[in-house]
């Protein structure tokens, strides 16, 4: 609970709107009035300055029904721009993206043997050149996803396994030296969940998990519609629970991981596929016991599977669905629809625009 | 999230936000602007409308203060104007009790079903009610708080479908008393009440993300997230007795394997040691079965601190009573398990088992704090 003045409130409410708009275009402005509890006139005010800057614009009815002809309200797209950058293990992904989720301008660089020094050296380079290729005017932020855990709140990258040197890393400090917009930081779950949640098939969802299986396993938490953050940002690390009391210590400290027997290979995405149905089988057996456990404690209506395993998507949500079911607590009273991302591999990429969207103040 | 905020919005926010300040600490007005980030012209408009209805009142230091300079007035809760009314259902019979805003009990009951209907009991309820409205100011009581076992739809306030709890399935609780008593009725389920309980009252006064953990004949678990109850939508969820710890592990009657509270529920724990309850392997000081017990639920608290990334685990119901050996044994092992580099605190229970007080602290939640 944070307290409240009227500029706040006023920020508040911008914000609310044009998240609203991108989630539920085309939207009438009486449909937002609905939506948020607010007076007619607070949303018409809102939403006039908004086309006034250019962020939203109005759309016409596309309905045949008689009478007055609806207007509805969608997000102009290339209106504003992100800077995103993707920190993944071994590349670096650089791109800028509107606020309707576009990518544009997508590059990468490979990792190997980073400090944090050269690391910093490599994302600061990545930011110039997107920056060289949009219009300067209209950059809003640069969002930053990467592999955890993370402190989001300062900005640092703490200690990711098997990341080479790089540890306890203020990135966005480090950012900031250089450029004036504001920064965000999160894990790649988090902002794969909020891709989902802004840009996905989780738009409508209230309550959904993002589950990302690659060479690890982790996983972000939309709760009541909104990213789930908990007390320091260290959540939805189902890779480092227990499924077996008695099996093997893993890196982490703890016993029995799921990370341990569910993990697919680095090089996944590049077998044959015979070969990564043999694994797929393998980890879905695993990957259904961690599923359970989100889905006992966090009661989600859909996960959404992605990471590498998206390229596999449908059959493997087809496994788990089968797994899971009559397996989790009240699988009579409720569903959990288990369904691939829309954005297949690119989650952690979308995401870095829905951090943006998620965090930033800065409209118009 | 779909909610804008209007001006309304924002006093009951910034209102609710001081009474959960003072509640921890002392302040002065000074230091509640500078907290909440406000202007000291609108900390005092909220405080002095406050201060007429008589919910706060204002305090000099005392003379054991330290500080530099004079001695600061500090606001503070006037724990005797306001009342609610907490109702605890277990599945033996209810816990009903009036308190103040302190938690201070002017009336604590207890009651046995008055028969095999849940109508003819919410009636009893009513009628308990009835005699507290009598006690204080009507003006003084806004609701009442109802603990149940989950799982429930805290939003209709409707008991959903608890095992060994048939007579109140489907039961709209909320409705039904309200239509009764007339005053507003909250749902929770006792997990969580007994996690406020802790937040208010207890062990957890100035913290933010913890979690509650019971451990009784089953086991339950209730979250406070950012200072309020974690909820999920549909009213299921925070089933940490149904999390798997063992994938090959005994099957379990939710239709999952090597559920947690399969090894660590107290008949299972106490199954072939000849102990008759959890005291008596503490009277007994049988090490080997306590270290079981720490390392079963270990194994669960590690995988909810990696979910929800909390700093404090409560540990409630009978594994609470009598010494707080398993808590040292559980906070070692799990600090040296979690992901979190911050340090978690494992303790025991500190405001009680008094269902009737968890339920208040629902009520205390919604209307107040
Ligand atoms: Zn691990
Ligand atoms: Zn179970």
């Amino acid at each position: 609970m944070k307290a409240q003045n009227q500029p706040i409130a006023k920020e508040n409410n911008r914000r609310l709107v044009v998240k609203l708009i991108l989630m539920h275009s085309p939207i009438s402005r009486m449909e937002l009035a609905g939506l948020t509890g607010l007076s007619k006139m607070t949303i018409t005010n809102i939403v006039s300055e908004l086309i006034k800057n250019e962020i939203v614009e109005e759309t016409g009815s596309t309905g045949s029904g008689v009478g007055r002809k609806k207007i509805y309200l969608k997000i102009k797209q290339n209106s504003r721009f992100f800077i995103g950058l993707y920190i993944a293990r071994k590349q670096l992904f650089s791109f800028a993206a509107d606020l309707c989720g576009n990518i544009f301008c997508e590059k990468h660089i490979s990792l190997c043997n980073e400090t944090n020094d050269s690391l910093t050296r490599k994302v600061l380079d990545a930011v110039e050149n997107v920056e060289k290729r949009v219009d300067v005017q209209k950059i809003m932020g640069i969002g930053v996803t990467c592999i955890g855990p993370l402190d989001s709140e300062k900005g640092i990258i703490l200690s990711p396994p098997d990341f080479y040197d790089v540890h306890d890393l203020p990135l966005v400090k480090e950012i900031q030296k250089r450029y004036a917009y504001p920064v965000v930081l999160r894990n790649d779950m988090d902002a794969s969940a909020l891709a989902e949640k802004y840009y996905g098939a989780g738009r409508t969802l209230n309550n959904f998990i993002y589950l990302g299986i690659s060479d690890g396993i982790g996983a972000g938490v939309i709760s009541n519609g909104l990213l789930y953050k908990g007390n320091k940002g260290f959540s939805g690390e189902i890779g480092h629970t227990c499924i077996d009391i008695n099996g093997r210590r893993c890196s982490c400290g703890n016993t029995g991981c799921l990370e341990l027997y569910a993990a697919l290979p680095a090089d996944y995405v590049s077998l044959e596929y015979k070969e990564r149905a043999l694994l797929l089988d393998k980890s879905c057996k695993y990957l259904a016991a961690g599923l359970i456990t989100l889905i006992n404690l966090f009661d989600p209506s859909a996960v959404f599977i992605g990471h590498k395993l998206a390229v596999d998507g449908e059959l493997a949500a087809e496994l788990l669905q089968k797994e899971i079911n009559g397996r989790y607590l009240a699988s009579e009273q409720r569903r959990v629809e288990i369904k691939p991302t829309v954005f297949s591999e690119k989650s952690p990429m979308v995401g870095a625009a829905a951090i943006c969207m998620d965090e930033f103040r800065a409209y118009p | 999230m779909a909610h804008g905020t209007n001006a309304e919005m924002m006093k009951t926010n910034n209102k609710k936000l001081i009474l959960n300040l003072i509640r921890q600490d002392n302040y002065s007005r000074v230091d509640l602007a500078r907290e909440m980030k406000l202007t000291k012209a609108t900390l005092s408009i909220l405080t002095e409308e406050m201060l007429r209805e008589g919910l706060i009142f204002e305090e000099a230091a005392g003379e054991d203060y330290s500080g530099v300079g004079r001695r600061p007035i500090y606001i503070r809760l006037r724990e005797k104007a306001r009342y609610v009314i907490g109702i605890g259902l277990t599945r033996s019979g209810y816990h009903t009790g009036l308190f103040d805003l302190g938690g201070n009990a002017v009336r604590i009951e207890r009651h046995k079903y008055c028969s095999d209907n849940a109508d003819d009991n919410i009636k009893a309820m009513a009628e308990i009610v009835e005699r507290y409205k009598k006690i204080v100011p009507l003006e003084a009581l806004p609701g009442i708080g109802v603990a149940v076992p989950g799982p429930l739809d805290y939003k209709t306030g409707t008991i959903l479908n608890p095992p060994n709890f048939e007579v109140w399935h489907n039961c709209e609780l909320s409705k039904k008393l309200s239509a009764l008593c007339g005053l507003p009725v909250r749902l929770e389920n006792i997990a969580n009440a007994m996690a406020v309980a802790e937040q208010y009252f207890g062990c957890c006064r100035r913290e933010k993300d913890f979690a509650y953990v019971a451990v009784d004949e089953g086991i339950g678990s209730g979250i406070v997230t950012n200072g309020r109850i974690y909820r999920s939508q549909r009213g299921y969820g925070n089933e940490l007795g149904h999390i798997s710890i063992d994938i090959n592990g005994k099957e379990c009657s939710c239709g999952n394997h090597g559920c947690l509270e399969r090894y660590a529920a107290i008949p299972e724990i106490l199954k072939g040691t000849g102990y008759e309850s959890w005291k008596a392997v503490l009277d007994d000081n049988n090490e080997s079965i306590i270290r079981k017990e720490a390392e079963y639920l270990s194994c669960g608290i590690v995988s909810l601190l990696n979910l929800f990334d909390l700093g404090t685990i409560v540990l409630g119901g009978s594994i609470s009573e009598g010494g707080g050996k398993i808590a040292e044994i559980i906070a070692k092992t799990v600090n040296g398990r979690a992901i979190s580099r911050h340090a978690v605190r494992v303790v025991m229970s500190e405001a009680g088992h008094e269902r009737a007080l968890a339920a208040a602290s629902i009520a205390l939640s919604e209307f107040f704090f």
